[in-house]
């Protein structure tokens, strides 16, 4: 605090001197403006992009994708859509991906809370070593995993079946999880816990009533980069899962790339399919969740 | 903390499914790829046991100091060039222009699409042949920079990761968030003594965002080391492995039924993490930012 | 929780039921796997689980499946052959690989044959599949093809399709450029180079992306050319090694400029849309040329053999072929389960059957057939049986002859080269390096 307020003392001063050059200051502002509303535009251009290129790709036939690259199709290719549809199972596919990535998602924030919880608001003997011990996992090159992780997942009998995907992918994202929870919870002020304890709330009602509702932007930062992995993941969708009903639409997309040609257009249009749930659902988090939680929290 | 505070019991209940998931999914894998860099195996036939000779392979492979070095870049990157550059438009959008809303959850749309697809388009982006990049070039009269972007010894690396490095949604999503927590009143306090936006911007915003920057240094530099996907699709390492990194060193090296020199790799990519983030940690605990990271 | 976000999910779930009820067409294509586990218990049914590729919209998809099918049904109670899909060729390798390093063998799966295929002979987990076909079953596949699976006088493998991979022309852009014969010697070849560059046309498609494809072939053929047809025997030492690498960089004069790092789909997608006159490749891009190339293109695509050189060993017509993928097994303690998994391969490799797969697909096999007049053929498959049944020498490809550490580095050596960042003694070198390593 001490730095802040000393900086904002000896702008001040400059300030009164600037009170003379208005005209000087108005013409910067918009300078700045525009300036800003460049940045902004360069990002919005370069970000929307990729995502028009593939809605647009996906109405093409691969002829044309790899001749011109960046046209308009001379005709709309509807087909696309159509061989999409008809990946087998697409709809079995979609909602095992649905369901195993939001259970994956609360599993793993789950157990990361809890943790993070410890690990952020208790004081103990080894809980800077488990700390790191458990980060580090983030580390871990996953795809240098598949031999264990195919042992690890036949021994306990769970191949082929949803929740093969659901504990691997909770238990992949877990130390990224602890990571990001634990940074929320340690911000959040002692005295709330402590007025808390005061007025009898136990542990386990601190961290469902207290911590818990006020680490809800840890919880969501943490949750969307889970659920992303979860959707998005497709070596161990392959490795641990053999058939339709217990597998996810990342093998319905590669339902197109054969051994010696692809059907780009058509994994374009099926991955087109395969975004929509997952966008939909972060628009709306975006604009609903987010924003109505983190205006409300209270943080020091 | 208080005394009253602490419960043990707690502590042990609420670690432990942490730590068992930890220890299956982690620690015995590792320790299973740790074994298995000390030998000779293919993964079919039986396995010799040839003590560090692994290791030794790897720093006479002229590929793996490449890939090392390029991870390295790669890790500096994301975390010196994309983490601050996101931190900047988390500033700027924070100031709650026009449609900053939208602009949010636009800028986060290309951590939705798969990245096969978004590979695929840059690959269009920088061919020699057709490539919007050469097109750009033209249009504006530069036409001796065109190249083979990916095709040439000297633009493929820098070529991987210009591309990504404007993707910033995801951090600047973090950042963001972080930002609307700090309290009006801070603000409100600075204004009335006088200070400007720019000036609230040094001297409240940034400084509360060093526990979040950090974090995210942390997880960029941390990824920026595992990069697997988009250099196997675009470049498969070439021309001549310039675009090689340590992930796809050690996919290739499965592929040749090395699983001993794989494993070696893959845990000298470990070593290199660790030493990464405590780095990290000790330059940002040194600012007093114990709080996050 | 505000009403917001209530709102919010609601919305979501009222999005996701709309996507469900627009894709549930989809959902009675859900293949066989899940009703295997169901009919377990009550039969003593023989379950061999097949973790495929050829499904989807591979080529072979079709009649492959309805084999499957059939066999099934032929055997209803007694066997059954539970497809696992998987199309993606990289994710299978994977996971074949996977499964047989944690121990687990799946009953039947297919590999593409290199020389890194005896690991799997040598193993002991695969079923030896001699006395099976001792029993006159040996004489439906090529002599040679048995070969190439046998491992200590076992026959460890089905040797299934087959592959020659000579150079389809564009025959209307040759005449364009004046070039009325195929060029038969090296020479010739960039004579007509040039003369196709006049016309702003490149000789062939290269690729050095991926691993290398179209290229790899050019260099296997070169290889023949230099070294003749026993070249791989001899290994990397050989100087075929050398002056092949020498010829391949020439060639790279006359493709197109994204061919460093270029994939297949790029590199075929020049080809298909007339940019370069010449690919490298096997029978199953013929369907592609039919539906995808430039209009009136397919009826004007030729095929011929490489080139000769001067003073090489490799005689006029020379092919390249080789042994595109085998089936293995795993070795059964099961007498009656290892008699399915055989009964199951007899019936996938009867002449009968073969033939219905190889006209449906394009595609050729180790297994003999007799074909007549009226079976539907392309051209272009017609030109590939014939020049391959009087060439000289069929060599199998540099991917399937030399060991997977030199395959991997092929294509980083050879953009190397390309780019002048290795000498073509420093690109023999490097691959040197890698199948010591």
């Amino acid at each position: 605090m001490n730095v802040e307020l000393k900086g904002i003392g000896n702008s001040s001063k400059s300030a009164i001197s600037m009170r003379h050059m208005t005209k000087k200051r108005l013409l910067g502002k918009i300078a700045g403006k525009t300036v800003m509303w460049c940045i902004l535009l360069f990002f919005l251009f370069y970000t929307l992009f990729p995502m028009i290129w593939l809605v647009i790709s996906s109405f093409k036939t691969n002829v044309e994708l790899f001749d011109n690259p960046f046209s308009l199709p001379k005709v709309w290719q509807f087909q696309n859509y159509k061989n999409a549809f008809q990946v087998s199972g697409l709809a079995v596919l979609f909602r095992n991906s649905i369901v195993i990535s939001l259970c994956a998602t609360a599993f793993n924030l789950f157990v990361a809370s809890m943790a993070g919880f410890v690990l952020a608001r208790q004081r103990f003997k080894l809980r800077e070593a488990i700390f790191v011990l458990l980060i580090s996992g983030i580390l871990i090159p996953v795809n240098a995993l598949m031999v264990p992780y195919y042992k690890i997942i036949t021994q306990i009998k769970l191949y082929d079946s949803i929740f093969a995907l659901i504990l691997t992918y909770g238990a992949m994202g877990l130390p990224i999880s602890v990571f990001l929870v634990r940074g929320f919870m340690k911000t959040i002020p002692w005295e709330l816990e402590e007025s808390a304890t005061i007025d009898g709330c136990n542990f386990y009602q601190r961290f469902f009533k207290i911590i818990l509702p006020l680490s809800k932007t840890g919880l969501i930062t943490a949750g969307t980069f889970q659920f992303l992995l979860s959707w998005n993941e497709f070596i161990y969708a392959m490795l641990l899962t053999s058939s339709t009903s217990s597998r996810t639409i990342q093998l319905g997309i590669r339902y197109f790339s054969n051994q010696f040609t692809t059907d780009y257009t058509s994994m374009y249009a099926a991955i087109v399919i395969s975004i929509i749930p997952s966008l939909t659902g972060y628009v709306l988090f975006q604009e609903q969740i987010i924003s109505g939680l983190t205006s409300g929290a209270v943080k020091g | 903390m208080n005394k009253a505070m602490k419960n043990n019991l707690g502590i042990i209940l609420f670690l432990t499914p942490a730590l068992v998931i930890f220890f299956v999914f982690f620690v015995y894998p590792v320790f299973f790829v740790a074994s298995t860099s000390l030998v000779r195996w293919d993964g079919i036939t039986d396995i010799t046991f040839v003590g560090v000779n692994n290791y030794i392979s790897l720093f006479k492979d002229g590929t793996f100091i490449k890939s090392v070095t390029n991870n390295l870049k790669w890790s500096m990157s994301g975390g010196f060039i994309h983490v601050p550059m996101a931190m900047f438009v988390a500033l700027l959008l924070s100031s709650k222009p026009k449609g900053w809303k939208i602009l949010r959850t636009i800028y986060f749309f290309p951590n939705i699409i798969s990245i096969i697809a978004l590979s695929m388009m840059w690959m269009a982006m920088y061919n020699n042949e057709y490539g919007a990049v050469n097109a750009l070039l033209r249009a504006v009269g530069l036409e001796h920079l065109q190249r083979n972007w990916l095709g040439d010894l000297h633009t493929a690396f820098p070529a991987l990761i210009a591309y990504w490095i404007f993707y910033i949604g995801y951090f600047m999503v973090i950042i963001l968030a972080e930002i609307s927590t700090i309290p009006e009143s801070y603000y409100e306090a600075a204004s009335i003594d006088g200070a400007n936006r720019i000036q609230q911007t040094i001297y409240i915003t940034l400084p509360m965002l060093k526990g979040i920057m950090g974090t995210c240094i942390t997880l960029s530099m941390v990824s920026g080391l595992k990069q697997f996907e988009q250099v196997f699709i675009m470049t498969n390492g070439g021309p001549a492995n310039r675009t090689t990194l340590l992930a796809l060193y050690l996919y290739k090296q499965m592929i040749n039924y090395r699983y001993g020199l794989a494993n070696a790799a893959g845990v000298m990519l470990l070593t290199f993490g660790v030493i990464v983030i405590f780095t990290i940690k000790k330059i940002f605990s040194t600012n007093k930012i114990e709080q996050v990271g | 929780m505000s009403k917001k976000v209530v709102l919010g999910m609601f919305a979501v779930v009222l999005v996701l039921t709309l996507l469900f009820s627009l894709t549930a067409c989809g959902e009675k294509k859900v293949p066989a796997p899940d009703e295997a586990k169901q009919t377990e218990p009550s039969q003593k049914e023989v379950v061999i689980n097949f973790p495929s590729i050829w499904v989807g919209k591979d080529s072979k998809a079709n009649v492959f499946g309805s084999f499957v099918k059939e066999f099934n049904e032929k055997n209803a109670g007694k066997i059954k052959v539970v497809v696992e899909e998987m199309a993606d060729y990289q994710a299978y390798r994977d996971k074949m690989k996977t499964n047989i390093a944690a121990g687990t063998v799946p009953d039947v799966f297919s590999f593409n044959n290199a020389k890194d295929s005896v690991l799997y002979y040598k193993s002991g987990n695969l079923m030896d599949l001699t006395p099976h076909m001792n029993g006159g079953w040996k004489e439906d596949f090529i002599a040679d093809a048995l070969k190439e699976v046998t491992y200590q006088d076992k026959i460890m493998a089905m040797p299934y399709e087959f592959a020659v991979t000579p150079l389809m022309y564009n025959k209307r852009l040759l005449d364009k450029a004046g070039v009325a014969e195929f060029p038969k010697t090296m020479d010739a070849f960039i004579e007509m180079a040039e003369k196709l560059k006049g016309q702003g046309v490149m000789a062939a498609s290269q690729m050095t992306g991926e691993n290398g494809w179209f290229s790899m072939l050019w260099y296997s053929h070169l290889l023949v050319a230099h070294g003749g047809p026993d070249v791989f025997d001899r290994g990397l030492d050989d100087p075929a090694f050398l002056e092949a690498a020498k010829s391949l960089k020439k060639l790279f004069q006359y493709t197109t400029g994204d061919a460093v790092g270029a994939g297949a789909a790029v590199a075929g997608g020049h080809f298909l849309s007339e940019k370069t006159a010449i690919l490298v490749n096997g029978p199953w891009f013929i369907g592609r040329i039919e539906k995808e190339a430039a209009e009136g293109m397919y009826e004007q695509v030729n095929v011929a053999p490489a080139p000769t050189v001067a003073g090489g060993k490799g005689k006029q017509g020379y092919y390249v072929g080789f042994i595109q993928s085998s089936l293995a097994a795993a070795k059964q303690k099961d007498k009656a389960k290892e008699d399915a998994v055989a009964a199951f391969f007899k019936y996938i490799s009867t002449p009968e059957n073969v033939k219905r797969l190889s006209l449906d697909s394009g595609s050729l096999f180790v297994i003999k057939f007799k074909t007549d007049e009226n079976d539907k053929m392309s051209h272009i498959q017609k030109q590939m049986i014939e020049q391959s049944s009087s060439a000289p020498s069929i060599t199998k490809h540099f991917n399937a002859a030399m060991d997977t550490a030199v395959v991997t580095e092929f294509p980083q050596a050879l953009s190397g080269m390309i780019l002048g960042e290795f000498t073509p003694e420093q690109f023999v070198e490097q691959l040197k390096q890698k199948a010591a390593q």
